[in-house]
């Protein structure tokens, strides 16, 4: 198309007080850019009819996307979800790292060399007594190895049935999610040595051929699960 | 209007940039509220770019995971609002590739759009009234999603170009001709709005 209407060219590019049009309509434009815009609508008719054309797609389009459905409350679950396996399988995050080094370097400039000094006397002293603290900690750890997800606490631990499963390694996280969300079962602890995961496949204790139909259900999903093994129930 | 104004969670009303910062170390409360604040205009966002729901509910989970394993590097160049939205468009483009469709190129409009009823039957579906909204659905996808980031998502110009990742000249041009187009497919449709 080519030609003039209404004293604006049909189909050249647009000014710029028209092509800014629908960001003076949803008023996100700079004040510069706001006045350009009032300036050109205060002399120009067409342009003014031109603003309630955009009004009226901005009006249908926000109708148009609140018409859209909004997310189902399981959708949270399921995120959460995939985040504790992801958490499980990532379980470190070294987040203060940075931070805290910003933090040393900035107090450490600021002290004379004689504090200096005394600082790392002081600081040597307190190293051996970590390294002490540390060596029992880690002592009292190895008597229970594991390691613990956010969720896991074994002092109250629910009652239920709990197995043992390793996953196939090119089974990416969602369809592991899926699969633990569509059979009902809750990921615990992992990953663990030899790649398994502690799961809670029942609410309840399960055994004998209760328990075998469940476990054979978790072994159907071939493309999913490449190891099961029951968990023997806790006295 | 469209978004979801900051709920009070946490210690009183949070910032999202307060927020990620949180997340960042590993506050699923924050991630919580996060997800309350932003999931629906991600939701929708996706919908209208893949057209299903259950393909933009698992790619919306995605959005907000790569939001958890991410937090630490949001730098707040951009507001978070932006960032995930960036985040939303680059998973529904690689949903795309994976299915083996091209991208959301002017080559890719047609295919999207062969499924849609031309403008003649959308009014006589819908009926004037409707037939405005009609066709913003029909639009090529590359134009329909700078609609929705400027008027939906009220994005300016500058964060619509960190969305797209394309020059803000560029944007203003394309959201011109999303325009014209639209009002040609209404012409189409029976509705001469004078323009162009």
């Amino acid at each position: 198309m080519s030609g003039i209407k209404n004293g604006h060219p049909d189909d050249a590019e647009p000014s710029l007080p028209e092509a800014l049009l629908p960001w003076y309509a949803t008023g996100r434009l700079s004040p510069e850019e706001k006045t350009l815009v009032e300036n050109a609508l205060a002399s120009d008719e067409e342009l003014r009819r031109r603003l309630t054309l955009v009004e009226e797609e901005a009006a249908d389009t926000i109708g148009l996307n609140e018409s859209l459905r909004t997310p189902p409350a399981v959708a949270m679950d399921r995120l959460m979800a995939k985040i504790d396996l992801y958490d499980a399988q990532h379980p470190k995050r070294a987040v203060f790292g940075g931070k805290a080094m910003a933090w040393l370097s900035e107090t450490l400039s600021a002290v004379s060399p004689h504090t200096l000094a005394w600082s790392a006397t002081a600081a040597a002293f307190v190293i051996c007594l970590e390294a002490g603290l540390l060596t029992r900690l880690i002592a009292e750890r190895h008597e229970a190895p594991g390691f613990k997800t956010a969720s896991l606490n074994t002092q109250t631990e629910s009652p239920g049935a709990y197995a043992l499963v390793s996953f196939v390694g090119t089974v990416p996280l969602r369809e592991i999610t899926t699969f633990l969300l569509d059979h009902h079962a809750v990921l615990i602890e992992g990953p663990k040595p030899g790649g398994f995961y502690r799961i809670k496949i029942a609410d309840e204790n399960l055994s004998g051929d209760a328990l075998n139909t469940k476990l054979a259900a978790f072994r159907a999903e071939k493309a999913i699960v490449s190891m099961i093994l029951p968990e023997a129930p806790k006295p | 209007m469209a978004w979801q104004k900051p709920v009070t969670g946490l210690s009183g009303e949070s910032s999202d940039e307060d927020l990620v910062k949180r997340i960042a170390a590993g506050d699923r409360q924050a991630m919580q509220v996060l997800y309350t604040r932003h999931s629906t205009r991600v939701f929708r966002f996706l919908q209208r770019m893949v057209r299903s729901e259950t393909k933009a509910e698992d790619l919306m989970s995605d959005v907000f995971l790569d939001v958890w394993q991410q937090a630490g590097r949001f730098e707040g160049r951009a507001s978070v609002t932006t960032w995930v939205l960036s985040i939303a468009r680059f998973k529904a483009l690689s949903s795309f590739r994976q299915k083996q469709h091209e991208e959301l190129d002017a080559d890719a409009e047609a295919a999207i759009e062969d499924d849609a009823d031309n403008p003649e039957i959308i009014l006589q579906k819908t009926g004037k009234a409707n037939a405005l909204q009609r066709c913003l659905m029909e639009l090529p996808a590359t134009h329909r999603e700078v609609i929705d980031l400027v008027y939906y998502h009220e994005r300016s110009v500058e964060e619509t170009s960190t969305i797209l990742g394309i020059p803000e000249n560029t944007v203003k041009t394309r959201m011109f001709h999303a325009r014209k187009r639209l009002s040609e497919l209404l012409k189409q449709a029976g509705i001469d709005r004078g323009w162009p």
